[in-house]
């Protein structure tokens, strides 16, 4: 399995997949009309990483906005990462914001409440 | 020959009204890049808080893919093979602390009757509940795959400091013009 990485564009994410790492990076703001086109190639990959043995994987997210479809999207790729996590990988994430910006930080915690993996919402001064 | 078009009288209409800037006509993402970036920029330079330019900004995203999305009156696009929705688009201040975002599109009978329950349905909850609402919609049925998520109007709900305020003017028997308002409050 080859690394998956897609360049930013003015509203959809940089995505970068590590394979021999284990590390999910995505950065940058996410506004598509369409968001399943943007994540739909990502959690396909999610599912060929996990597919033939016990992996790990560390999610690092630097998003700061978030569309609807992007949320429900990034939604889907938590839930699959949950279900991953319960068939015994070992999961892991960190989602970033600027220290001091309480809407963020209630969002993404909103956003991951009820995930069984180890996370942390993670604030970085300026 | 002379036109009875006067730009004067729209110019006067959008300042007599606080409108900063509007734009009708096809919603693409690159309108909508633009009309974001040029908001973004004047609040940056009017020294708006970063919390109100994220609410004004993320109304504004949602109201722009709700026209593309949904507008009953639909363009060719040249470069594939899809349309998108013509529609109003626009962002004014009524109150010297009061942004307001607006949008205004044609849409069919059935679409209105899903759009008044809705949006009805979203006025009548408290702040936690509509949170709660969110939270659950978010959870539930999958993404279809045109992307659409059906949480537009819970969104600009979570962000407005008022109810939303919109309207229905009908037409034609299928033809509804469907406006809507959502207030932003700058906080001192």
């Amino acid at each position: 399995m080859k690394n998956y990485i897609v360049e930013a564009t003015k509203y959809t994410p940089y995505i970068e997949f590590d394979i021999a790492k284990g590390n999910l990076k995505m950065e940058g703001d996410t506004y598509p009309e369409n968001s399943y086109d943007t994540f739909k190639p990502l959690l396909d990959k999610i599912d060929e990483y996990f597919l033939d043995s016990i992996k790990s994987l560390n999610v690092e997210i630097n998003i700061e906005f978030l569309n609807t479809s992007s949320s429900k999207m990034m939604r889907e790729i938590i839930s699959k990462l949950d279900e991953y996590f319960e068939a015994d990988h070992n999961i892991s994430l960190k989602w970033y914001y600027p220290d001091g910006d309480i809407d963020l930080q209630e969002s993404w915690e909103m956003l991951l409440e009820d995930v069984l993996f180890p996370y942390e919402i993670v604030a970085v001064e300026d | 020959m002379e036109t009875n078009f006067n730009v004067y009288e729209v110019y006067k209409l959008m300042e007599n009204n606080q409108i900063q800037f509007s734009y009708k006509g096809p919603i693409t993402q690159e309108v909508l890049i633009s009309l974001g970036d040029t908001i973004k920029e004047k609040l940056h330079r009017d020294d708006c808080d970063v919390r109100v330019v994220r609410k004004v900004f993320s109304v504004l995203v949602e109201a722009a893919h709700n026209i593309l999305r949904y507008s009953s009156e639909q363009t060719d696009l040249s470069h594939n093979n899809r349309t998108t929705g013509i529609g109003l688009i626009g962002i004014g201040k009524t109150e010297a602390n009061l942004f307001v975002i607006f949008s205004g599109n044609i849409i069919s009978q059935k679409d209105k009757d899903i759009i008044e329950k809705k949006i009805s349905f979203i006025n009548s909850l408290s702040r936690k509940d509509l949170q709660e609402s969110y939270k659950t919609q978010l959870r539930k049925h999958p993404i279809s795959e045109d992307g659409s998520a059906g949480l537009g109007l819970f969104e600009v709900a979570r962000k407005s400091d008022r109810p939303i305020e919109y309207n229905f003017s009908q037409l034609d028997t299928n033809k509804i013009f469907f406006e809507l308002k959502i207030f932003v409050q700058v906080e001192d």
